[in-house]
């Protein structure tokens, strides 16, 4: 089943918007931060990263705070969190819902 | 060294370009330029093992795009060259990641790319339709299809059919191909790698192969009309002419001398012989000609006669036509009328016979049904 753009997040998209939640980041930053967190579960590539940092800062989810010659610094904004808030709910209601399930 | 080759036929189908791009590489041919979506020209190296990926091009800012390229480049993904509605990247690290490994934001990726394919793909199919009805425009224009088509234009319209059918079918599998794309990444299926390179492949070395013979006979057939043409004065004409002559028609108006007196001939595959004389005289205005046919089957040469006359008929609908019954014709007609100015004779008589057709038209006192005998033998002679 499809998924709509931006209601539900895939993994990928969920990262890049944690990786933000704290601080700025550059692209290759958000790539590591995913890497560490994950332990190279949630593989990022660059492809993925640049296409998704452009979705994002157009549907206004996050913004360009700085540019230093070739590095573009990202940070989130307030719509990208709320979208963060909901995703996590989600996720939260998914592994609930398992848990209770599974434990039956 | 470098060196051209075909590319698979289906430029929607990245993944079968992207195995075609990895068996290069593994043959020691890296990509230099591709000349649209047909071939590319690469350049000769070690074999290596290398992973190709083809992205939609962005509309980005320079800035941007060097940004990107860079992070690329740190990942271990190298930019190749642009092929068509696309950037190729290439990897040589096995173990570095993909270059997409999210379906979901592959997908926006592709959407506007999708989306420009599909247009130009339909303004492709619109503006081919046009152009195949332009090519059929002698029809209405010229109001005489059946010579238009015997004379030549048969060759050219069955190469606009052929052209037309072939890019018609090769946008229709595209269309589908695009469709098949977008719902793919809609559904959150990334999209395969590799497909049947050699049955593409081989596609278009036949699609090549069957155009460039197409352009080829097309030249031949256009030079082969015009070098089958001939015309020159009627005194020059063969001793043998399929009409009856002035001399015979009216021996006075036939030793006043002539301001205009031209004898043409023509071949082709259809009309194997066909010629016209005309000529004329300003003062009196008398005035001769004839048009002789010999077709390939004796449908042409009914076609002609029946295109002929009612050719004829609308273009002076106030003459008298009379149809004759002839055992010695398959078809043959008398039309007369009178001149508007002087009232002289305008008279045409049309026949035909098995595959050969006459047609003649005078205006003088002559009367062309008293010379029916000259007809029927000229019809027989010139079989």
């Amino acid at each position: 089943m499809a998924k709509e753009p931006l209601k539900v997040l895939t993994e990928s998209m969920f990262y890049v918007l944690l990786s933000l939640l704290r601080q700025e980041r550059c692209g290759t930053e958000i790539v590591q931060f995913v890497e560490d967190t994950t332990a190279g579960r949630v593989a990022m590539g660059p492809g993925t990263l640049y296409t998704i940092l452009a979705k994002f800062v157009e549907e206004h989810l996050i913004e360009e705070t700085a540019v230093e010659g070739r590095k573009r610094t990202y940070c989130i904004t307030e719509r990208g969190r709320a979208l963060y808030r909901q995703e996590l709910s989600r996720l939260k209601l998914c592994v609930a819902d398992g848990e209770r399930e599974g434990t039956q | 060294m470098k060196k051209r080759f075909f590319m698979p036929d289906t430029y929607w189908e990245t993944g079968l370009l992207e195995q075609w791009l990895e068996e290069q590489a593994a043959q020691g041919w890296l990509p230099v330029s591709f000349a649209g979506y047909s071939s590319g020209k690469f350049e000769k190296a070690e074999p290596q093992i290398l992973r190709f990926r083809l992205e939609p091009n962005q509309p980005e800012s320079f800035a941007a795009r060097e940004e990107r390229e860079n992070a690329y480049r740190d990942m271990g993904w190298r930019f190749a060259a642009n092929l068509g509605e696309y950037r190729v990247y290439y990897c040589g690290d096995q173990d570095a990641a993909e270059l997409h490994t999210d379906p979901a934001a592959q997908s926006w990726a592709w959407e506007t790319l999708l989306r420009k394919l599909r247009r130009n793909s339909c303004i492709s199919m619109a503006l081919l339709a046009v152009w195949t009805v332009l090519q059929f425009r002698s029809i209405w224009e010229k109001g005489i299809p059946v010579e238009t088509f015997l004379y030549g234009m048969w060759g050219i319209w069955l190469f606009v059919l052929w052209y037309f059918t072939r890019s018609l079918v090769q946008n229709l599998r595209a269309l589908r191909g695009i469709r098949a794309v977008g719902r793919r990444l809609k559904a959150g299926i990334p999209l395969e790698h590799g497909g049947d390179l050699k049955s593409s492949l081989r596609r278009r070395k036949w699609g090549e192969a069957a155009s460039w013979a197409a352009i080829a006979l097309l030249v031949l057939f256009t030079v082969s009309i015009a070098g089958g043409a001939s015309s020159m004065d009627l005194e020059e004409a063969p001793v043998e002419r399929p009409w009856v002559a002035m001399a015979a028609l009216d021996p006075e108006t036939a030793d006043l001398e002539m301001d205009w007196a031209q004898y043409r001939e023509n071949r082709n595959l259809l009309v194997p012989f066909c010629c016209q004389m005309e000529q004329w005289r300003w003062e009196f205005g008398p005035w001769m000609r004839a048009d002789f046919d010999r077709t390939v089957l004796p449908v042409f040469a009914k076609a002609l006669y029946e295109e002929r006359l009612n050719t004829r008929i609308k273009a002076r609908p106030n003459d008298v036509v009379e149809i004759l019954e002839d055992p010695r014709f398959d078809g043959a007609a008398v039309v007369t009328g009178r001149d508007s100015d002087g009232g002289r004779n305008i008279q045409m008589f049309v026949a035909y016979k098995n595959k050969a057709v006459v047609c003649q038209a005078i205006r003088m006192d002559a009367d062309l049904r008293d010379h029916l005998d000259d007809f029927a033998a000229i019809l027989a002679e010139f079989q």
